[in-house]
């Protein structure tokens, strides 16, 4: 029944890296994607990408660090992005405010493409 | 909240489900299946589903995180989950045996957009517990725990309390 969580990273071409999440992020969990986010801040990385394709739920406090993560981001011109959602997930995101603030993207590539995007550096 | 759905046509019989957990947050997950089943069986749709579940899951952290105090000094802190779900309702009843009287089912002060306006800082569960169920009530007995249950209504809309 119960999905193990894995959180793994692989870095990318433009200087950012994409954090692999999988399972459950909720209270239980969410102490160990901190972990893993706060490891990547610590190495200079001010490109975040989250890889939620096979998130299966994510809880407030999972949604806390998010935001966290954007604002500590954002005074160093960095980014926390997320991508590839399920559409459950999403809706949830979406409902509750999140994606005014974090942007969504359909998949990874399209998540570490707009960080290059003039438009979205403008 | 309005909650403009039916569950549809069936005759599955209500469905009443009974656990008794160790208040650790490692054991939400059978909890949130647990919620999610039972809807299932009901028909609910899949969107007031993930609602149900993810205010459930908030309603057992806070029990967890902050109805047993730190100097409880009980060795088993523990959590009841009572589902009861038929094509009127999905009834989520969380008792706990707290030493202190913890209710969630006030309203807080901040909705979706308040809570951002305010800066997002703590209270998101709250708020969660709030926007996505239709009536929350909460009772706390003295050497007995805090009972809160958790209500959403099929088919039509219903205040939240």
């Amino acid at each position: 029944m119960q999905k193990p969580f894995e959180v793994s990273r692989t870095p990318a071409h433009n200087s950012a890296v994409v954090l692999h999440v999988q399972g459950y992020l909720d209270a239980h969990t969410t102490p160990q994607f901190e972990e893993q986010l706060q490891a990547v801040r610590d190495g200079g990385v001010l490109r975040i990408v989250i890889d939620c394709e096979h998130l299966d739920y994510i809880s407030s406090a999972g949604l806390g660090i998010l935001v966290d993560t954007y604002r500590e981001l954002l005074p160093k011109h960095g980014e926390i992005k997320v991508a590839a959602m399920t559409p459950a997930i999403r809706d949830i995101f979406d409902i509750l405010g999140f994606s005014k603030i974090i942007h969504v993207y359909p998949s990874v590539a399209a998540a570490l493409d707009a960080f290059d995007s003039p438009e979205e550096n403008a | 909240m309005v909650a403009d759905f039916a569950p549809g046509t069936h005759s599955a019989p209500p469905t009443r489900i009974m656990l008794d957990l160790p208040a650790r947050t490692r054991y939400l997950t059978i909890i949130r299946e647990l919620v999610a089943l039972a809807a299932v069986e009901h028909h609910y749709p899949p969107g007031e589903i993930a609602k149900t579940v993810m205010a459930v899951d908030e309603a057992c952290v806070n029990i967890i995180e902050h109805a047993y105090l730190p100097d409880d000094s009980r060795a088993d802190p523990r959590i009841n989950i009572r589902v009861d779900a038929s094509r009127t309702q999905l009834a989520v009843t969380i008792g706990d045996q707290a030493q202190c009287s913890f209710s969630p089912a006030a309203k807080p002060k901040d909705d979706i957009d308040g809570y951002w306006a305010s800066g997002a800082g703590h209270g998101l569960g709250l708020v969660i517990l709030h926007h996505f169920m239709d009536r929350i009530s909460h009772s706390y007995e003295p050497g007995r725990g805090n009972e809160l249950r958790l209500i959403k209504y099929a088919g039509r809309h219903q205040a939240a309390v």
